[in-house]
């Protein structure tokens, strides 16, 4: 997974924190390291990207020829197993299981039978409520494709991405929150986890509705996933 | 003769601004320079004037009744367009001290057709400055409405110049210059603060110094083209101009600066839409000036002699505005629930492409010009002549466009301009080429006019001034509103300058050379190379010769030839121009104590290259004292315009039928006869007739059929009126 990331975030033009914002950073902060350890926040931003290109779109050619555009480019996606199963998979997009998967097409072929045999008029009353699903895997997949765009696939792998974005939200939330942004040391192994820290229940139960206790510490990840303080 | 004078003293009077100008801007360019340089030398009585509030004027009452007919015109045309009306200029003049002046000048008129639609008639101010001499006669200024003139290349009015105009046609030229406050001097109108410095001796040796700064704004409202109502746009153009020069032994020494731009912030204070551009043009011209006159050194000599001369370097440069996509980024925060980790905020990104306010360099040019002249006048016995010759040289990429803007525009209809006419082409040849050079030259029309809902003009989107839906016409026809009357006019002449994009698009300025066939934008006319020269003989004020003769050429792409050959064929489009002109006072000759003037020119123009034109014109005029206070005035004038090669083609007609046409021959002629009787003391009863026929012949392109045809329009006109000047 982290080979794959660095693949994805290898695209983008600067990777380091701009200069003028390193006040802001702690010592060593990298847009890389932490997007590694808070993989949503790319997934967050390339569904919003599918999502502004589908809204540009629709707004560009008028709703009747998007909605044309729709029917067509589910047709084509729902045909194309291969890059489906891809966006499936790919840990930073819908990151299914291989059982998952499975599942998921079984059921899309039920409804495609089911759909076919309402067409040829042969349905059963069983056929007809489950030509009416919407399928499971094509609702975890629709996030993901860009309308009128065949291989969405490759289409999602040279979308640029905006690496500012990571290094925001850590000023804006993540630090105050408490969000690891770097891997442990060796010799921080053994740090004090953040969940036995009192600002972990601070923040869990304010003492009053509303409240919020900024988190004042650095913290690193270690192997096993644990949020450690660093010492400064 | 009284009338004459007096005419052109409030007519001088009016157009009269302190401004210094030295060199050739002072002379007048146009029509008799005889006549013109005694009245420059009264006006000096005539502002010795007393302190306090003065009121003059001139008040005209009359009728203008003009009845066309043509073959063109449709059944239903009305033929016959009347004027009746009460005219009167009235101007304030107001002397706090010796040394400065407030000068209002104002406007009533009244249409007696449209006398009862409406009796209340508001007054238009058409003229405001604060003029003065000051600081023991060494500064000079104005404020507000000016007239300046630097140099031919800098700034300066390109005028038409009819050699011995008859006094029928000047009259009524000056009259419809006068409706928009201009008037026959090489000076341009301008609207802003013009301070001059003149030293005087400066140690016994040089004879003054000078120092100039002017400023001004050239348009802010609706100047593109001032014919829709309430056309506003937010072009706003300034002027800064600069002058100092040196005077000593005879030698004049000068240098002047002109800079020309369009402020931006107010244009962008409006949106534009993504098909809109919209262009800054500046414009800055620096010259250096030398004179020499030989009659500082040489007083006593019978003949002076000298030159003048003049070197400008101009630079020109647009840019624009133009809407453009660009793609934006924004942040905002977002907060999404995450399976297995829950609420996370995170910073969503969201990315557009809006069309936005683009700006980039669209042309520039620098250029350079050379003027130099020379000249030899004298006196002996009794004979004043002045000749000249001079050489010019002009780039193509020059460009000074305070020097290059004439005040006459043509082009439109002054007279009948209620006809309709029997097919499009027709239509689009009137509302185009528009009526007669000699209409435009001569006839103006002014009126005021009840503004109602009706003629209210206003933006596209609204039908009419107070609703945006469609209704029915009677609904607003009767309804008035308060400001009652609405002044109008018709008239070929305007104080407008033009922008270069907007000159290299006025194809029908080639039609119409009425100012000069050669140098259709003076001498800072673009890409010019030759001599000229001029003769004016006055014998004793009995006779008059003026002989005029310009050889220039322009360089000239031969696109026939390129296309044939496939390189470009590059080359010379010839000017030939020549006129003379001659005058004689029978009276004065005859030594009778009344003028009986007669007068005469022809001039001949013609290109070798380009639409091959050829124009001629044909002049002829007589104006006598008959007898006690009657006085005969007629005139003669004849225009031919031609186009071996075609005109330039002009696209007119709709969408679903468009077409072509040019015109190839233009005919005019103006015959003008009248009787001008003195009433009383500076008044006068005016009666005229004049017989206008304009022939155009013309090629069409409709697209299925091609063919010629010609436009015939003869226009009779008869006027009287009753003039009192006070």
């Amino acid at each position: 997974m982290m080979i794959l990331l660095a693949g994805v975030l290898g695209a983008c033009s600067s990777m380091s924190v701009d200069n003028s914002y390193e006040d802001s950073f702690p010592a060593g902060f990298s847009n890389r390291e932490y997007v590694e350890l808070h993989p949503f926040l790319l997934t967050l931003q390339i569904k919003d990207y599918v999502n502004d290109y589908n809204a540009r779109l629709k707004k560009e050619v008028g709703i009747s020829a998007y909605n044309v555009q729709v029917t067509q480019d589910s047709a084509t996606l729902l045909g194309n197993i291969a890059v489906l199963q891809q966006i499936y998979l790919d840990p930073i997009y819908v990151g299914g299981t291989a059982e998952g998967w499975d599942a998921g097409v079984q059921d899309l072929v039920a409804i495609q039978t089911a759909k076919a045999a309402v067409a040829a008029g042969s349905a059963t009353s069983a056929d007809s409520a489950t030509a009416k699903k919407t399928p499971a895997l094509w609702t975890e997949v629709i996030p993901f494709n860009f309308i009128g765009v065949a291989d969405d696939f490759t289409a999602l792998k040279n979308m640029p991405i905006d690496s500012m974005a990571f290094s925001s939200q850590y000023v804006m939330f993540g630090r105050t929150h408490g969000w690891a942004y770097r891997a442990c040391r060796p010799d921080e192994a053994n740090n004090t986890a953040r969940n036995d820290l009192p600002i972990k229940n601070a923040q869990a139960t304010p003492a009053q509705k509303g409240e919020f206790v900024a988190d004042m510490g650095l913290y690193c990840r270690d192997a096993t996933g644990v949020d450690r303080l660093i010492i400064q | 003769m009284n009338f004459n004078m007096n005419m052109r003293k409030i007519l001088l009077t009016s157009a009269f601004a302190l401004s210094a100008t030295a060199a050739f801007a002072a002379e007048n360019q146009a029509e008799v320079v005889t006549q013109q340089k005694s009245l420059l030398e009264k006006l000096d009585s005539l502002n010795a004037a007393v302190l306090g509030l003065k009121i003059n004027g001139k008040a005209k009452a009359g009728a203008l009744a003009s009845m066309a007919s043509s073959d063109q015109f449709n059944d239903e045309s009305p033929t016959q367009e009347n004027q009746a009306f009460t005219d009167v200029n009235l101007r304030l003049t107001a002397r706090p001290s010796s040394e400065t002046m407030i000068d209002v000048q104002l406007r009533l008129h009244k249409d007696w057709q449209s006398a009862y639609d409406e009796n209340n008639n508001p007054i238009i101010g058409h003229w405001f400055s604060y003029d003065g001499t000051i600081l023991n006669k060494h500064v000079d200024f104005n404020l507000g409405y000016m007239r300046v003139g630097y140099t031919p290349l800098t700034i300066y009015t390109p005028q038409t110049e009819i050699l011995q105009e008859p006094e029928i046609f000047a009259e009524k030229r000056r009259e419809a210059l006068e409706k928009r406050n201009l008037d026959t001097t090489s000076r341009r109108l301008l609207q802003g603060l013009n301070v001059a410095y003149q030293s005087g001796n400066v140690a016994g040796v040089v004879d003054n110094i000078t120092a100039q700064l002017t400023g001004a704004r050239l348009r802010n409202t609706a100047k593109k083209y001032d014919q829709v109502f309430f056309d506003f746009d937010f072009a706003d153009r300034y002027l800064l101009g600069a002058r100092v020069g040196v005077d000593a032994y005879g030698a004049h020494l000068g240098a002047n600066y002109v800079n020309l731009m369009d402020r931006k912030l107010p244009s962008r204070s409006k949106d534009i839409t993504e098909t809109d551009t919209v262009y800054y043009d500046k414009n800055m011209v620096f010259s250096a000036e030398l004179g020499f006159d030989s009659k500082k050194l040489l007083p006593d000599l019978p003949i002076t002699f000298g030159l003048n001369g003049e070197f400008a370097m101009s630079k020109w440069s647009v840019d624009r505005d133009f809407m453009a996509k660009s793609k934006q980024t924004s942040y905002s925060l977002q907060q999404k629930n995450v399976k297995g980790i829950g609420d996370v905020v995170y910073v969503g990104i969201s990315q557009s492409e809006p069309y936005v306010r683009t700006n980039e360099d669209y042309r520039e040019q620098d250029g350079q010009s050379i003027y130099a002249s020379l000249f030899v006048k004298g006196n002996v016995s009794d004979l004043d002549f002045n000749v000249e010759a001079a050489y010019l040289k002009t780039d193509s990429s020059f460009w000074s466009e305070l020097a290059s803007s004439p005040v006459y525009q043509g082009h439109a209809t002054i007279l009948n301009a209620n006809a309709f006419y029997n097919n499009p082409i027709n239509a689009a040849i009137m509302e185009t080429f528009g009526a007669s050079s000699l209409e435009n030259l001569y006839y103006n029309v002014y009126n005021s006019t009840t503004l109602q809902a009706y003629n209210l003009m206003t933006s596209e989107n609204l039908s009419n001034a107070l609703s945006s839906e469609v209704e029915a016409a009677e609904m607003f026809a009767r309804l008035d509103n308060n400001y009652k009357n609405g002044h109008y006019y018709r008239n070929g002449y305007t104080g407008n300058t033009y922008k270069k994009l907007e000159a290299e698009k006025d194809y029908l300025r080639d039609l119409d050379p009425s100012v000069s066939l050669s140098l259709p934008f003076g001498l800072a006319t673009p890409d010019r190379k030759g001599i000229m020269a001029k003769v004016d003989v006055n014998w004793a004020d009995k006779v008059f010769f003026n002989g005029r003769v310009n050889m220039l050429t322009q360089t000239y792409a031969d696109y026939d030839k390129w296309l044939k050959s496939g390189t470009p064929v590059i080359e010379e489009n010839k000017f030939t121009e020549f006129a003379f002109g001659l005058g004689a006072d029978i009276g004065a000759i005859a030594a009778l104590d009344r003028q009986i003037l007669v007068q005469g020119s022809f001039a001949q123009a013609k290109e070798s290259a380009y639409l091959k034109r050829k124009t001629t014109r044909i002049v002829a005029g007589l104006t006598a004292d008959v007898w006690g206070p009657f006085a005969l005035l007629a005139g003669f004038q004849q225009y031919k315009k031609v186009f071996d090669k075609g005109g330039a083609p002009i696209y007119a007609g709709t969408e679903e039928l468009p077409f072509t046409f040019f015109v190839n021959d233009a005919s005019e002629r103006l015959i003008m006869g009248g009787l001008r009787v003195k009433l009383a003391s500076m008044s006068y009863l005016s009666l005229q007739y004049g017989m206008l026929t304009n022939e155009l012949q013309y090629t069409y392109n409709v697209g299925e059929a091609m063919g010629a045809d010609k436009l015939s329009i003869t226009k009779n006109i008869l006027s009287a009126d009753v003039t009192v000047n006070f």
